[in-house]
């Protein structure tokens, strides 16, 4: 089995690839649903890649598939050249911790933490050191790191799991929906945050705001499971277009 | 609206099975209480004036620990489902018609628990007493007797317990703002309420009266086993004034660098433990305190037999610790989340397991030093009533702590081992 290597360290090497990704999930009629039909894509470094579509088109899936978080029917992911089909539970999770962020719609926060201990949480896990005030500070929170997620408006929670992410500097980061529960002010802040995560490193953001996918290096399209249309530095417009053919 | 309280029920199944096993177990040990005054009627004479005795003991024990385990198993039924009716309130329930419904869910829930639970408690009571008079050919020879007039007041109190005590839960809950239900990803931390204020004081006033009423007292044994119970009730009544703090206290001894698993047990034990804690705590002061009552009175001459201490205090131990392990049944569903995320921030299964069981370490050892400090407080009040100090009730409180350990262990860890095999992504949805 590969070791996974620092992007920071493989040049050009794709951080994530998949070949032929295929996903079906059991149908209560006891037949099967296919969500994704033949993927084939890579990320390479420091590249920020959106993917869009119309509900039910696999985007999350995708997105699962690609970090890990579930299993493939057919077809092979790499993260950082590790085939995450056939890694261990423990080796996925040393993956998880050392190279890979998630940022999810619904914040996912462990409520019994502050915001201060939440970001050092994967970094506790890694037993590795960070200084989570300068992330929380990275995200304009500096003054709210010893309050719970309870205490925080929605936009603020998303900014914390931003910086827990800034905190341990992951090769990747994995984004699903990361402005849908938030309005329009902190959305546009969590996407300027997240801009800036991927100067430095490879971001994949699942959305439905198109808006959000036009400011993204490369934009995939999906319909029905499988690639659509592929854009690169496209134009809002040019993003609309595709989904709208898309729908 | 018949509608909305079965589909509601049916939804948070493991929520309200949590709640019917308590009522169950009460009306058992409620039943208990009630064969014993039954059985004493029929006999009559001095089978009846020992079975009177004895009864009233038990029916002290029993009403403790009823109050504290399912006060807190039915807040805990009611604060876990306000999402629910934050939602409710959205589609335009008024929040009287959402106290109604809850409180006709907890009747309906404690009156068929209750019902169960004296169902139960028929094929028990013949070995139990066989068990438990081994010692008087009289009383081991007696027939229990448990008719509908005896089952009703245990059915009535167990009812009117739950729906009370639920029902003013439900009354914060449904007025509690939607938005602020819907935000929160936790429970609402446990405040002091005035009932909390009004029990914790009640208790140390009846504590303060059995103390006053010791010296010279020829049999001091019966009101010194109240005190450690009403103890904990005191400290589980004032527990949010201090419990997160004590928990994170005593926790430290780890430093939160030496483990990341003790390190979330302790966290999230000194956030939301309070209400598998205080049915703990109960639990290892009725052991301790009926031991150290025993000794103090005794002057080491004990005559504690084994079938007297399961008559005792094994009706109201077993519903302390069963509505313990209710709630951490009652509310996995939000931990599976927390370990959900674990996974996707890189903790290993080794990891989760590992929290998961530090929790159930944290747990019992909170309550074991809770519980012996309500040992304590028997042995000191003894001491100063008998003048002969006892150690007695420290073994058992460790015996009780033990057993509960394995159960609690069992409770936490399972779950967790359940849970790795869950689909993470479906767990950590937005809801």
């Amino acid at each position: 089995m590969p070791t996974p290597v620092s992007a920071d360290t493989i040049g050009g090497m794709p951080v994530v690839e998949v070949e032929n990704l295929t996903k079906s999930f059991p149908a209560a009629d006891g037949g099967v649903v296919p969500v994704l039909r033949g993927i084939t894509l890579q990320v390479a470094p420091g590249e920020f890649l959106a993917v869009v579509g119309p509900s039910g088109s696999g985007k999350s899936t995708l997105l699962y598939c690609m970090s890990g978080l579930e299993p493939a029917t057919t077809g092979r992911v790499r993260v950082l050249g590790q085939d995450v089909g056939t890694a261990s539970r423990g080796a996925l999770a040393k993956l998880r911790r050392d190279h890979v962020g998630f940022i999810f719609q619904s914040y996912n926060l462990i409520p019994s933490l502050t915001a201060r201990e939440n970001v050092a949480l994967p970094a506790r896990l890694a037993r590795r050191r960070v200084n989570p005030d300068d992330a929380l500070a990275q995200v304009g929170l500096a003054d709210r790191a010893s309050y719970r997620p309870a205490a925080l408006s929605g936009g603020q929670q998303q900014r914390v799991a931003i910086a827990r992410v800034l905190a341990v500097r992951p090769d990747v980061v994995f984004a699903d929906e990361p402005t849908g529960a938030l309005d329009t002010e902190s959305g546009t802040r969590v996407l300027d945050l997240l801009a800036g995560v991927a100067r430095e490193r490879s971001v994949v953001m699942v959305t439905h705001d198109l808006e959000a996918a036009a400011r993204a290096d490369r934009v995939l399209v999906l319909r029905d499971g499988a690639i659509h249309r592929e854009l690169t530095h496209p134009h809002p417009d040019d993003v609309f277009a595709a989904v709208a053919g898309a729908s | 609206m018949l509608r909305l309280i079965v589909s509601d029920l049916t939804a948070n199944a493991r929520v309200w099975l949590g709640a019917l096993l308590i009522a169950a177990a009460a009306a058992t040990v409620g039943a208990m209480v009630a064969s014993d005054i039954e059985t004493a009627l029929s006999a009559g004479g001095t089978t009846a004036l020992a079975l009177y005795g004895i009864s009233g003991t038990i029916a002290a024990l029993t009403v403790i620990t009823a109050l504290i385990v399912v006060g807190t198993v039915t807040t805990l039924t009611v604060t876990l489902q306000q999402r629910a009716y934050a939602l409710w309130q959205l589609i335009g329930l008024t929040p009287a018609r959402i106290r109604l419904i809850v409180t006709t869910q907890l009747l309906a829930v404690s009156l068929l628990g209750a019902v169960l639970g004296c169902a139960a408690a028929l094929p028990i009571l013949q070995p139990l007493y066989a068990y438990a008079f081994t010692g008087s050919p009289d009383l081991s020879a007696l027939h229990p007797r448990f008719t509908l007039s005896g089952a009703l007041p245990v059915i009535l109190f167990v009812a009117v317990v739950i729906t009370i005590g639920g029902s003013r839960a439900a009354g914060r809950a449904a007025h509690t703002p939607p938005i602020q239900s819907l935000r929160e990803a936790s429970l609402p931390a446990r405040r002091m309420t005035p009932a909390r204020w009004l029990t914790g004081s009640l208790a140390v006033a009846i504590i303060a009266a059995i103390t006053a009423s010791l010296p010279g007292s020829t049999s001091p044994a019966v009101p010194l086993t109240l005190i450690a119970p009403l103890t904990a009730g005191v400290l589980v009544s004032f527990g949010p004034l201090f419990l997160p703090g004590f928990v994170r206290a005593w926790t430290s001894v780890l430093p939160p660098t030496a483990s990341a698993a003790w390190y979330l047990a302790r966290n999230a034990t000194a956030t939301r433990g309070g209400a598998t804690i205080g049915p703990l705590v109960v639990a290892v002061a009725l052991a301790g305190g009926l031991f150290a009552a025993d000794g103090a009175s005794s002057q080491g001459s004990s005559t504690l037999t084994t079938g007297a201490v399961v008559l005792l205090i094994g009706g109201p131990l077993l519903l302390a610790v069963l509505g313990s392990v209710a709630t951490i049944f009652m509310s996995s569903r939000r931990r599976e989340r927390e370990f959900a995320l674990l996974v996707a921030a890189g903790g290993t299964p080794g990891l989760i397991l590992l929290a998961a069981a530090s929790e159930a370490v944290i747990y019992v050892g909170t309550a074991l030093l809770l519980g012996l400090f309500s040992v304590a407080v028997t042995s000191v009040v003894g001491a100063w009533a008998t003048h002969a100090w006892s150690w007695a009730g420290v073994m058992p409180s460790l015996t009780v702590a033990v057993a509960s350990l394995l159960l609690v262990l069992t409770a936490t860890v399972l779950p967790a081992y359940a849970g790795l095999r869950q689909r993470v992504t479906r767990v950590l949805a937005a809801e």
